[in-house]
């Protein structure tokens, strides 16, 4: 017992000590690294126009943050609101802008996108998010009231958009 | 040629039904996969299959092969309404038991099969922060515990503190027939995660069991940390405090887990001389598109209550007797996944008994032990 409480004094006064290294040391860091990190949030900004965020017409929401875009599309949230849930329809992961698409809205590799979901299905008994081509996800959508998705705007300026709507995306990332 | 209004109409009327059966077949892709039920608006079934071998080197008995695991997991989740799900989560398990656990003379014994419902939840969801479960739950006890499904580890063989014990446990009770509130705290990059439960013990029924789990998880899922702590009575003992830390992060291509747990005993009640404790840190490297995973683990336990106590006598007519030790794991090993949900491993480890425990009888109970095996998850 008394070797026990002795180590456990000391795992917490060395964790403490780790913690309070870290809070002193971080800020000195961050300075330096604000810079850069400036430039990477305007380099996502410039990427960000590349993509469209698209609803169906009939949705209210005329603007979304890069956090609740994120939380819709991975089924954090699934509501839009009381009794309106939230159907994301996710691209072709064949296509070859597919990593650029889940490096930017969901903050991971193309790579890792099945490991994800399949740790969502085991601790949370979510299914993944179908796939579409742009073509059939936009008429999907425009069929789906809840229905949302990300497509490259080159895709959407050369196709009929019947019943779906763009929506603005803020970037709300520091 | 022009058309007359009655070949306009028509006309019109054909486009119309043409794309209400293109909006038609464009739904039933959607929704293919999907399986029919009763008043479930949606029912989803997946789940998992296992296979494990494993060897063992033992330098003073005769060394061990076996086949000791066959596994099927079946997962059913139901929607009921938007508020209302249920989960459950069915082992279908062949599996070898080990007799004489920490002796150097360890051995496989017989197959027992058995047919275990491990989690069976009724979710209510208040919002999407707030829900409430009831059921058999899986205890939010640390990282390894609530990712408990085979496909999500890199071997079958968990960190020593989860292992199975004779039934009994030595950390904390891994599930509860009970109720639990669950609340998200969303921040502006990621999430705070609690969850309170309440529920009687598996092992004794008539014993009540009570924990907490506070933990931040970041907005991909990518860093988590937390703290648990568990308090319920042993059967024919006295009551228990468990605490654990945990952590797991993922970095690019590399990753790791780490915990750490410590339980408070009542000194003396169970002639012990020290509390329980382990801790393992288990990093990992992905290479070639997250195809190939090298793992390592570094594992402790001091078991200061013996609860790994089977026959050390060969003799199977002696009782079994309270067997304390301590010992470290060192293992290394590989996964090759030729899709992302199918899975085939392979590990060595290096089992190191330290301490005053370290021998039994004059001989020192080290060994190795290989593993091999496969799960698919589907």
């Amino acid at each position: 017992m008394g070797d026990s409480i002795k180590f456990l004094r000391t795992f917490f006064f060395k964790s403490l000590l780790l913690l309070i290294s870290f809070v002193v040391v971080t800020p000195v860091a961050v300075a330096k690294d604000s810079d850069v990190a400036k430039e990477k949030a305007i380099s996502k900004k410039e990427e960000l126009k590349k993509w469209v965020v698209v609803v169906h017409a009939d949705n209210p929401i005329d603007q979304i943050t890069l956090t609740n875009l994120r939380r819709y599309l991975l089924k954090e949230n699934i509501y839009w609101s009381k009794n309106f849930q939230v159907v994301p329809i996710i691209m072709d992961s064949s296509d070859p802008r597919f990593n650029d698409f889940t490096t930017l809205f969901l903050s991971f590799s193309q790579a890792q996108y099945p490991r994800f979901w399949i740790e969502q299905k085991f601790t949370r008994g979510l299914t993944r998010p179908k796939e579409g081509d742009v073509k059939t996800t936009l008429k999907l959508i425009g069929i789906l009231k809840g229905g949302i998705s990300v497509i490259p705007e080159k895709d959407w300026n050369h196709l009929e958009r019947p019943s779906v709507k763009s929506v603005d995306i803020i970037f709300d990332e520091k | 040629m022009a058309f007359g209004a009655q070949e306009k109409n028509d006309l019109e009327a054909l486009k119309l039904k043409v794309e209400k059966l293109e909006q038609k077949l464009l739904l039933e892709d959607h929704n293919s996969g999907n399986v029919s039920s009763f008043e479930a608006q949606h029912l989803n079934i997946g789940g998992y299959f296992n296979l494990t071998g494993t060897s063992w080197n033992l330098p003073h008995s005769k060394n061990q092969y076996n086949f000791d695991e066959v596994e099927f997991g079946l997962m059913i989740r139901g929607q009921v309404n938007p508020s209302l799900s249920f989960f459950t989560h069915i082992e279908f398990e062949q599996e070898v038991q080990i007799i004489n656990n920490h002796a150097p003379f360890r051995s496989f014994q017989d197959v027992e099969t058995q047919v275990d419902p491990e989690d069976v939840i009724l979710t209510y969801d208040a919002s999407d922060d707030l829900s409430f479960s009831m059921g058999a739950l899986i205890t939010p006890f640390g990282v390894s515990n609530r990712e408990h499904f085979d496909f999500l580890r890199w071997q079958n063989e968990k960190p020593l503190a989860l292992r199975e014990n004779s039934g009994d446990f030595i950390f904390f009770d891994d599930h509860v027939m009970g109720v639990s509130v669950n609340y998200n705290y969303n921040l502006q990059r990621g999430f705070i995660e609690s969850s309170l439960y309440a529920g009687s013990s598996n092992v004794g029924a008539s014993r009540i069991v009570n924990g907490y789990r506070l933990g931040y998880r970041s907005e991909n899922g990518q860093l988590k940390v937390g703290t648990s702590m568990q308090t319920g009575q042993r059967a024919a003992h006295d009551r228990y405090y468990t605490f654990g830390f945990d952590a797991k992060v993922e970095l690019g291509a590399f990753g790791m887990r780490s915990e750490f747990f410590f339980t408070d005993l009542r000194p003396g009640v169970y002639g012990q001389d020290s509390n329980p404790m382990s801790f393992y840190f288990e990093p990992w490297y992905h290479l070639v598109h997250n195809r190939h995973v090298l793992y390592g683990r570094v594992d402790y336990l001091h078991d200061t209550i013996g609860l790994y106590k089977v026959d050390h006598d060969r003799n199977s007519a002696t009782s079994a007797i309270v067997d304390p030790v301590e010992l470290y794991e060192f293992t290394l090993g590989y996964n090759y996944l030729p899709w992302p949900y199918w899975r085939i491993s392979f590990g060595v480890t290096q089992s190191q008994y330290v301490g005053k425990h370290s021998h039994l009888n004059g001989e020192k109970r080290d060994f190795t032990s290989l593993e091999w095996g496969t799960v698919l998850s589907f």
